[in-house]
């Protein structure tokens, strides 16, 4: 199993936003999650990146057979984690280049393998540009600085397709994506989900899911996956709404 | 007291020696020279004692600011000065990578180079005439047309002695005389034109665009603590065009107290790209002042780059004296450590039509402080005047220190003036960011850092020279003390 989530518990400033979460991914899989606005499917993405501001009250969570918790940021990415950001974060006066070299050769170095000339990783910098879509005027600029909403998402698939990893999480990826975006972004994932990676989306809209047709669909609410099925919940949801799910729940 | 006073007339004394020693003419400027030492000295000799104080709170070394208090008389008076024209050490070399640049050594204070000669072309003599000129002020003939050249150089140095009487109401006015000179600023030119053994002296005349940039590198090198002065003129005449680097460097391990006057007068629709690059050791103290004066559409471009340092100041003082002239300052200092940083910038719009553009950026880490003083003078007749003036630090360690003093004096109407000066820390969300794509923290920090320099480094106007000033700061993030790497002063096995 490539990540095994047991129970997790996790809190902001005392508020308790994760109320044991239990998830199994495999390589190979695609899942969604789905769910209520504020309750908590950024959290846990960001509690499987590391983001240390939140703080694990309990549970477990295992990644490639290890201990997730014993890595730190860094090493979680060089793993093989990439996180996908609902809000990609501007940093102005570092190029989206410089910033990948930097990126695809510390991952590169903590694989023990050299970095990649300037030459090879320009070639390997345009072919990914392609698969998004991203011209090189954009990929010239500071990183998302002045970006359009859905510049910056297509600026997340392209980062995941430089770093190829092994588990992806992409939060609210189709948001603010127009319709040819929308197309062509789901395309790059689809090109790059492939039988040894996993990917997890969150989203709020079936729409995505027709594009990227996932194996299994969650429903994250109140902090618990209170609901798993296949891509027919998600059409369910669409319809019905969640709480439909509250009432199913609390008559049980 | 009084030792400050003696050894300031010994020092004097000793570097009018020297500079007879090494001088074999007899035509040049060398009465000038001496005429011109021996006025500042004098009033130096003419200040109040309380400014000769090393205990006293206003102190001719800047003892008022306690930023600047162990820097004080006490420091001064342990030190000697260098040994006369000593050698340069055999393997010296600076290049900027992949950069044609010419280039005029001086080592300890010490012009090296042919007497009497044009140091950019050895064969020619030194004079002002129709040809591109640098060479030191005591080999320059003492001609007429030599005199009319540089006589707003001498009227300036003739200038300025204040009574007590005179000295005491300047300061009344919060340091501030409303255009007029700055006692301050005087002084420590005074201090200058006494100590420094001669004048280096770089012209340009009539529409003369210097191709390739000039650099000119002040080496200085003492195991003992010593005082090296280095003074200088620039002579831009009308429509003249050149990009000069002024490099201090030191050995790692050196304990010089480098203190440098520039005096600049660019014509009309000259344009000078000054950049200072300071690289010296934690023990150096450097201070050095800029005095330039802008006629007609001239504009000047300067660069403070304090890479590395105990302890710098930057003084500087640019007057706008005619339309249209224009200046932009721009400043970048890096500092950890216990290093301490000023940049005491002073801009007076005297003419209508005239701008101004300050940009200071800083990067603090460990106990380093900065300290910014912006005054932008307008005059009631500088309508239509533009100043902007701004001060950016970035905190990345919670001891670091930065504090600021803009000021704005406007006397005119329909002028467009602002300044802002901000103090923050690393962005954490877009660290977070950067290390969730598997940067280390450290490295992320680096990255960051050198995003927030770049803004400075992006107006340097030669792709070659910022490419360079890249390299360094890049280095100087990356923890290498002295950046200079192929310098044989950055490898402290070697003694020099
Ligand atoms: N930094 C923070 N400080 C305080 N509360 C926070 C913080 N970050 C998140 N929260 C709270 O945690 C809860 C869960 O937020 P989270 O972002 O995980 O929701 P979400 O399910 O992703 O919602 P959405 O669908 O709107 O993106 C919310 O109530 C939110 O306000
Ligand atoms: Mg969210």
């Amino acid at each position: 199993m490539l990540l095994e989530i047991k129970d997790l518990k996790a809190s902001i400033n005392g508020k308790q936003i994760l109320k044991g979460v239990n998830l199994n991914v495999n390589r190979g899989e695609i899942h969604a999650i789905m769910g209520p606005n504020g309750n908590g499917k950024s959290t846990l993405a960001s509690v499987i990146a590391g983001k240390e501001m939140f703080k694990v009250d309990g549970g477990q969570v295992r990644y490639k057979d290890k201990n997730l918790f014993d890595l730190n940021v860094e090493e979680r990415a060089c793993e093989g984690i990439f996180l996908g950001f609902q809000y990609p974060v501007e940093i102005p006066g570092v190029s989206i280049t410089s910033f990948m070299r930097a990126a695809v050769n510390e991952q590169r170095k903590y694989k023990g393998l050299d970095p990649m000339d300037a030459f090879a990783f320009m070639k390997y910098m345009e072919e990914k540009q392609a698969l998004v879509g991203m011209t090189d005027k954009l990929a010239n600029r500071s990183v998302n600085e002045g970006f359009s909403g859905g510049e910056k998402k297509k600026n997340e698939i392209f980062q995941m397709a430089m770093l190829q990893p092994e588990l992806a999480i992409l939060d609210e990826t189709d948001s603010g994506l127009d319709i040819d975006a929308l197309r062509i972004v789901a395309g790059g994932v689809n090109k790059l989900a492939n039988k040894d990676n996993a990917i997890i989306v969150i989203t709020h809209y079936q729409r995505l899911l027709d594009y990227i047709v996932p194996d299994f669909v969650h429903v994250l609410a109140d902090g618990k996956i209170v609901k798993t099925g296949t891509k027919e919940l998600a059409k369910e949801l669409e319809e019905k709404g969640y709480d439909w799910l509250k009432d199913h729940d609390s008559g049980k | 007291m009084q030792k400050v006073k003696t050894t300031i007339q010994n020092w004097v004394k000793e570097a009018g020696e020297q500079v007879c020693a090494c001088r074999d003419r007899k035509q040049g400027f060398d009465a000038e020279v001496n005429a011109l030492a021996a006025r500042a000295l004098e009033n130096i000799l003419a200040l109040p004692e309380s400014r000769f104080d090393a205990a006293g709170a206003d102190g001719l070394f800047g003892e008022k600011i306690s930023l600047w208090r162990e820097t004080g008389a006490r420091d001064f008076v342990e030190r000697r000065r260098p040994q006369a024209c000593p050698g340069l050490p055999r393997d010296f070399c600076c290049d900027i990578e992949g950069l044609d640049v010419q280039q005029v050594l001086i080592y300890n204070g010490c012009v090296a180079g042919a007497r009497g000669k044009n140091l950019l072309f050895p064969e020619q003599t030194a004079q002002l005439g129709d040809k591109p000129c640098v060479c030191r002020l005591s080999d320059l003939e003492a001609t007429p047309s030599h005199r009319a050249k540089l006589a707003p150089f001498f009227e300036a140095a003739e200038k300025g002695l204040h009574t007590e009487k005179k000295h005491v109401s300047v300061r009344s006015t919060a340091d501030f005389a409303q255009g007029g000179p700055d006692i301050g600023r005087e002084e420590q030119k005074w201090l200058n034109r006494a100590l420094s053994e001669d004048t280096l002296l770089i012209y340009l005349p009539e529409g003369c665009r210097l191709e390739k940039p000039l650099q000119i590198v002040s080496l200085n090198h003492s195991e003992k603590p010593v005082f090296v002065a280095t003074h200088c003129w620039i002579l831009l005449e009308k429509g003249a065009s050149m990009h000069l680097v002024q490099c201090t460097d030191s050995h790692p391990q050196a304990e010089v107290f480098a203190e440098g006057l520039v005096e600049m007068r660019l014509a009309a629709d000259a344009q000078l790209e000054y950049i200072r690059m300071q690289n010296v050791g934690d023990r150096c103290k450097v201070f050095h002042q800029l005095d330039a004066h802008l006629e007609r559409a001239s504009r000047l471009v300067t660069h403070f780059m304090t890479l590395n340092g105990g302890l710098t100041q930057n003084k500087v003082e640019i007057n706008l004296t005619e339309p249209e002239a224009r200046a932009d300052v721009f400043g970048l200092y890096l500092q950890d450590k216990k290093q301490q940083v000023s940049n005491d910038i002073k801009i007076n719009h005297t003419a209508p039509r005239t701008y101004s553009r300050e940009l200071f950026k800083g990067v603090l880490d460990d106990a380093a402080r900065a300290f910014f003083k912006g005054h932008v003078f307008v005059h009631p007749q500088a309508l239509q005047t533009e100043a902007y003036q701004n001060n950016r630090n970035l905190l990345v360690s919670p001891k670091a220190q930065a504090n600021a003093k803009p000021y704005l004096e406007i006397y005119a109407d329909d002028v467009q003036c602002n300044h802002g000066v901000t103090v923050g820390q690393l962005d954490e969300d877009a660290l977070f960011y950067m290390r969730c794509r598997g940067i280390p923290a450290e490295a992320a920090r680096r990255l960051l850092m050198r995003a927030y320099a770049d803004e400075i480094l992006k107006e340097v106007g030669v792709e070659a020279l910022r490419g360079w000033l890249d390299s360094l700061v890049r280095k100087r993030f990356n923890g290498q003390l002295q950046a200079c790497q192929d310098c044989v002063l950055a490898c402290p096995e070697r003694t020099c």
